[in-house]
């Protein structure tokens, strides 16, 4: 991945061919592409590989950042890392060019007189510091707070819970995760009855199915995508892609099954119905694990303004369950779902 | 001076077709893969326009299936 950078269009060109490459890659493990076409990409040079993690997304690939005199100048995936086995995605291979980009922010601004104005970091801190001091003197600790974000690495959030509670003494810190992975708790409680994601990468080598249920992995997930494929070639393992558009998960996947939009709740619906029709119901898991409960079944559509809606779920036993979904036959959702019924069958006998 | 990758799958059976449809365009470089049916499209074009020209004329070749991008740049000419 490294040029003198004389020629920076050839040099982007060749990570251009890179990334599509390694895409390929995650889609088809073992593809293979013309040697000369691979010897002419850029290579590692005589670069200084530092260690590092990929803070994009939550997979948590390992890198290594190819240094020159200094500079971050190119970046591959780390072989050793257990999760990412030497792979990146599109976001991971591309980081290096945030870091040099134009409108990154490199040093402190301070709003002076309505303007932003270049200021040593030093002073900038100063400023922090003496507002924050000066709101605790008039207001109590708890009149100040710190946002920051879940991309922080364990020692700066150590950093950050250390000055927080420890030296100020207020509970005020928070940082983003409260909007995203608040609500994700939120869910996997309401659904699954604990709070983190049912499975594990090692789960993933025991599937027989995968089903990316609205879910285009391939591009938005591609380390993990990676792995389920890895499945399907080395132990036939499936991977069925049920979504509403073809994607590249849709051509990488056993098999691809399109819904139309808003529909797939009806669909899942019918898959019950298909299994408790035909006796395929674990009795002892739903006895044990499984609550039901009835709620509002045309909500609206959520987005349009003032969107309000009132629900209170109704506890309900299996029979009125069942009761229910004699609306959702896989006739009647194949309806307006645009999956077959065949289709519908297929997925509840997996 | 957009430079563009993108994965191209070609209809069943129809990847020498797809090949050699992309091969006749200009601003439009191609390598495809030995063992699977794909091929990687990358293009390099002098303005967006042409990019977006290049683009329809790359998606209307029947043998082609799907067309995905992977990466997009935009570089100055001179260097
Ligand atoms: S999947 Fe991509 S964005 Fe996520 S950690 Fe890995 S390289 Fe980074």
């Amino acid at each position: 991945m490294y040029t003198s950078l004389t020629n920076r269009r050839s040099f982007i060109k060749k990570m251009a061919i890179m990334s599509a490459m390694t895409a390929a890659a995650t889609m088809f493990p073992g593809i293979i592409f013309a040697d000369e076409q691979e010897r002419d990409l850029p290579n590692g040079g005589d670069l200084d590989w530092k260690k590092g993690p990929c803070r994009f997304c939550g997979v948590g690939c390992g890198v290594l950042i190819g240094v020159d005199k200094g500079k971050a100048v190119a970046v591959k995936g780390d072989p050793n890392s257990s999760v990412n086995k030497g792979l990146l995605c599109v976001k991971g291979y591309h980081q290096i060019m945030c870091i040099q980009a134009e409108d990154r922010l490199t040093h402190a601004l301070v709003k002076k007189n309505g303007k932003y104005v270049q200021t040593p970091i030093s002073e900038a801190l100063d400023i922090v510091a003496n507002k924050m001091k000066e709101t605790m003197d008039t207001h109590g600790k708890d009149s100040v707070a710190m946002y920051t974000s879940g991309q922080s690495t364990i020692p700066e959030g150590y950093v950050a819970s250390k000055l927080m509670k420890g030296a100020i003494g207020t509970n005020n810190l928070d940082c983003n995760a409260r909007l995203c992975m608040a609500s994700a708790v939120t869910g996997f409680l309401t659904s699954f009855g604990a709070d983190e994601p049912m499975g594990c990468y090692e789960d993933i080598d025991h599937a027989d199915y995968f089903i990316t249920w609205g879910n285009n992995m391939a591009e938005m997930h591609p380390v993990l995508f990676s792995r389920m494929l890895e499945q399907k070639n080395r132990r036939g393992a499936k991977i069925i892609d049920f979504a509403t558009r073809t994607t590249r998960s849709s051509m990488a996947s056993n098999k691809s099954i399109l819904f139309e939009p808003q529909t797939d709740l009806a669909v899942a619906n019918a898959i019950c119905y298909e299994i408790i029709n035909n006796g395929w119901v674990n009795k002892s898991f739903v006895e044990n694990h499984v609550n039901f409960n009835k709620g509002l079944t045309d909500m609206g559509y959520g987005l349009e303004d003032n969107y309000a809606f009132e629900d209170k779920p109704t506890p309900i036993d299996f029979e009125a369950y069942k009761d229910f979904l004699e609306d959702y036959t896989p006739e009647k959702v194949s309806k307006y779902s645009g999956v077959s019924v065949k289709d519908i069958k297929y997925l509840a006998e997996i | 001076m957009p430079i563009k990758s993108y994965l191209a799958h070609p209809q069943d059976g129809k990847k020498a077709e797809l090949h050699a449809a992309l091969t006749n365009l200009s601003h439009c470089e191609v390598i495809p893969a030995e063992n699977e049916d794909l091929l990687i499209v990358v293009t390099d074009t002098n303005d967006i326009s042409e990019d977006k020209n290049l683009k329809e004329q790359i998606e209307s070749i029947a043998s082609l299936k799907l067309l995905a991008m992977v990466s997009g740049f935009d570089t100055p000419k001179s260097n």
